[in-house]
Order: structure tokens, then C-alpha cells, then sequence
């Protein structure tokens, strides 16, 4: 059984609303984004792929983005979530609840003993 | 140590950007530019004037290979693996192990169907469509931008037409109007949605088109007029009071029910005018 995989294809699922819940707390530019999930819990394959992620919640309406320059600092581009994100959100929240009950049902079935063959 | 003037002099970031422009021509320009620049980006923040070699080899390699980044740009199905099964002993692990993975690959299924993107309407891509109402429509220019009014014709359907284009790469199902059936007012029945069946992009005739009642599939990187219809019981009082809709919402299904709001390409009016003119079943 390959986990490794199976936790790839697990982390790329999550990875989407993940980013929206980090945005849900505030709007972030790219490198802030790369570290919080990183700080999470190594949830990026690679930290470039959360742009090409990004692009595509943005071109589902779930972000916006917009140039900004805090305190005079070198302009960077700050992605929010918007309220379709927001919806979006809560939806997996309680898709995520019923779907992790589900797999925890299933992973903790009792195992059965085989008997020896005699 | 290395001192950068900018990090794209930096001879290893100046491979590492040959390298993902060599690999961007796989994507569309404006795509291309687009993640290029988030890259640069990146590149900036990370990497400071005091960054030293290994500082920046780091960065490097946390940002993955170029070619993998466009992949993940280009990439929208997802993968499902299956492994062959080959004794009871090792099946019930295995069993076990693809259902886990079935499921990630489901959640990452669905994930990635969500973030897909959503249904577009064209700008000039609209019109009233029956032809008694195009026929004596007047456009204004407004707070709702164009708006184009007709008058309310009790006792008789009305309805307006527009292109919708799935952009996605998944059938997106278009299950009817956003808000729940049964929910008209007194003037109005409640709307039906049916999608167009010819390709709006090959035939843009939308009168001369055949249309399926709601729900109806939308193949994914096609065009169709969708005709939002309702039939008007009777005028709006007082006369005169027009009402406008610039955004309609639709009820989509792209393996898990959704909802998207549509800005329409112009707003669309009706106005009822003072009896006699205008006589109430």
C-alpha cells in the first residue's frame, strides 16, 4: 500500500479550504501564506504550488487580490477571501466533519483474528 | 557570502527563471505572466540582499521545479490509482488502503471541482426573448449601467436569454434559479431556466435554438444561451415601478450542489403603466 500517495492526494484535497480558512483570519500575501502552511504541518509538496492554487480560487470568485504597500514597504500582492470563499468554507467545514466521521467509522472497525490453519 | 543587487541576478535564480520560462510556454500568456510574476515575487521576499548561498539554494528547492508548477497550473483531474490485488492476506490492507486513497482522491475530486472556475457570461451576449418584448424594448444608461425596460404583459410569458460559458474542465449541471422553487411574488410566477442544446459559440441564434428544461448539463469549455422565463400575472403596482435584475442566481451541481450568482451582461427591466393600459387578471 503506497500511504506516501495516499497522503499526497489527501493533502492536495485539503489544500484548497485550507487556504481559505488562513484567509478566513486575514488577507496574506504569497510568502505568508507558504510559511502558515508550512507551520501547520508540511501541507505544500512544494511551496510554488500554492500560486497556481491561489489563481485557481481566485478565478472561482473564492479570492481577490490586490497590490498593497504596508508602512512603506515594497508593494506585495495581498490575497481575500471573499464571500463566496466564505461560503465555500463553511460548506467543507461540514462536508469535512461528516466525511472524517465517515472514514473514522471505517478505519476503526475491529479486526478480526484469523486462526492458524491447522 | 553572495551579495545580490537584485534577486534576479542572482545567477541560480536567473536559471531557476530560464527554466520556468522555458516551461511556462506550456500555459496561456496571460497565465504565464501571471505566475511568473507571483514567482518573482516570492523570490523577493525570500531572498534578501544578505541571503547567503545556501539561503538561496533553499528557497530554490522549496519552490519545486518549474516545470512541476506549470503541470500543477495545466492540471485539473485528478488521478486515481488502483492497485491489483493479489492474495486475501494482503487484500484486506490493500482494500483498505485504496479506499483511503479513493476517498483522498474524492475529497481532492471535489476540492479541485470547487475551485474550478465558475460559470462566465459574455458582455454583448443577451436579449429579451420573445420578440414582441426585444421589439419595443428601450435601453437606458443608469445606476444599474444598461439597462434595457420593457413593459409588463399580464397573462403572458416574458423572459430574457444570455450566454453562459463553462470554462471548467468538468460538465457543470445547472439544476434551475438560485433561490427555492415556488418563490415568486404577486406579480410574478415563479422563473424557469432551461439551457440551450446548440453550441452558442458555433450558432448564436438563440430563437432558432431548442432548449432543455433545468436540470441540464453544460459541457465543459462550451457556450449555450440559458432563457430565463416566468409568465406575468399581472401588472406591478404602483405603475410606473421598474423592476430590475443585473445578477441572476443560479443552482449548480459540479459533484456537490453550489450556488453562483451571475453579474448579467446588461440589467434587465419591466415596468408595468397605468390602467387601462395595463388590466390585471
Amino acid at each position: 500500500m503506497d500511504n506516501g500517495r495516499a497522503l499526497t492526494e489527501l493533502r492536495r484535497g485539503v489544500l484548497g479550504p485550507c487556504v481559505l480558512a488562513l484567509l478566513e483570519e486575514r488577507p496574506r500575501f504569497g510568502l505568508e501564506l507558504v510559511r502558515d502552511l508550512d507551520e501547520a504541518g508540511n501541507l505544500l509538496s512544494s511551496d510554488g504550488t500554492v500560486y497556481p492554487l491561489l489563481n485557481r480560487l481566485r478565478d472561482a470568485g473564492l479570492v481577490t487580490s490586490e497590490w498593497n504597500d504596508e508602512d512603506g514597504q515594497r508593494a506585495r500582492r495581498y490575497y481575500t477571501i471573499t464571500l463566496s470563499g466564505l461560503h465555500a468554507l463553511e460548506e467543507f467545514r461540514t462536508d469535512w466533519s461528516q466525511f472524517t466521521s465517515v472514514v473514522g467509522r471505517v478505519l476503526g472497525r475491529p479486526k478480526r483474528r484469523r486462526k492458524a490453519a491447522s | 557570502m553572495t551579495r545580490l543587487t537584485t534577486v534576479e541576478a542572482e545567477p541560480r535564480v536567473a536559471e531557476y527563471l530560464r527554466s520556468l520560462d522555458a516551461a511556462l510556454t506550456r500555459l496561456p500568456r496571460g497565465d504565464a505572466a501571471e505566475l511568473r510574476q507571483q514567482i518573482v515575487e516570492h523570490l523577493n521576499d525570500s531572498i534578501g540582499p544578505d541571503s547567503d548561498d545556501a539561503h538561496v539554494s533553499a528557497v530554490l528547492r522549496r519552490l519545486g521545479a518549474p516545470a512541476d508548477l506549470v503541470t500543477e497550473s495545466l492540471e485539473s483531474r485528478p488521478r486515481r490509482r488502483w492497485q491489483t490485488l493479489r492474495s486475501w492476506r494482503r487484500r484486506r490492507w490493500v482494500t483498505l488502503g485504496v479506499m483511503v486513497a479513493a476517498l483522498g482522491s474524492a475529497t481532492g475530486y471535489v476540492v479541485d471541482m470547487a475551485t474550478q472556475p465558475a460559470l462566465q457570461t459574455e458582455d454583448t451576449a443577451s436579449g429579451w426573448y420573445y420578440a414582441v418584448d426585444s421589439g419595443h424594448a428601450h435601453d437606458e444608461d443608469n445606476a444599474n449601467g444598461n439597462e434595457t425596460i420593457i413593459r409588463q404583459r399580464p397573462g403572458n410569458e416574458q423572459g430574457f436569454v444570455f450566454i453562459v460559458h463553462n470554462s471548467s474542465a468538468w460538465p457543470e449541471t445547472i439544476l434551475g434559479p438560485g433561490d427555492e422553487p415556488g418563490l415568486g411574488n404577486n406579480f410574478q410566477s415563479p422563473v424557469t431556466v432551461a439551457l440551450g442544446t446548440s453550441n452558442a459559440d458555433l450558432d448564436p441564434s438563440y430563437r432558432a435554438d431548442h432548449y432543455l428544461a433545468t436540470p441540464a448539463v453544460l459541457p465543459p469549455g462550451q457556450s449555450r444561451w440559458l432563457r430565463v422565463t416566468w409568465k406575468q400575472l399581472r401588472c406591478q403596482q404602483p405603475p410606473g415601478v421598474i423592476d430590475s435584475e443585473n445578477a441572476f442566481a443560479l443552482r449548480l451541481r459540479v459533484g456537490w450542489l453550489t450556488h453562483q450568482t451571475l453579474q448579467l451582461p446588461e440589467s434587465f427591466a419591466s415596468t408595468s403603466v397605468a390602467q387601462p393600459n395595463c388590466p390585471n387578471h
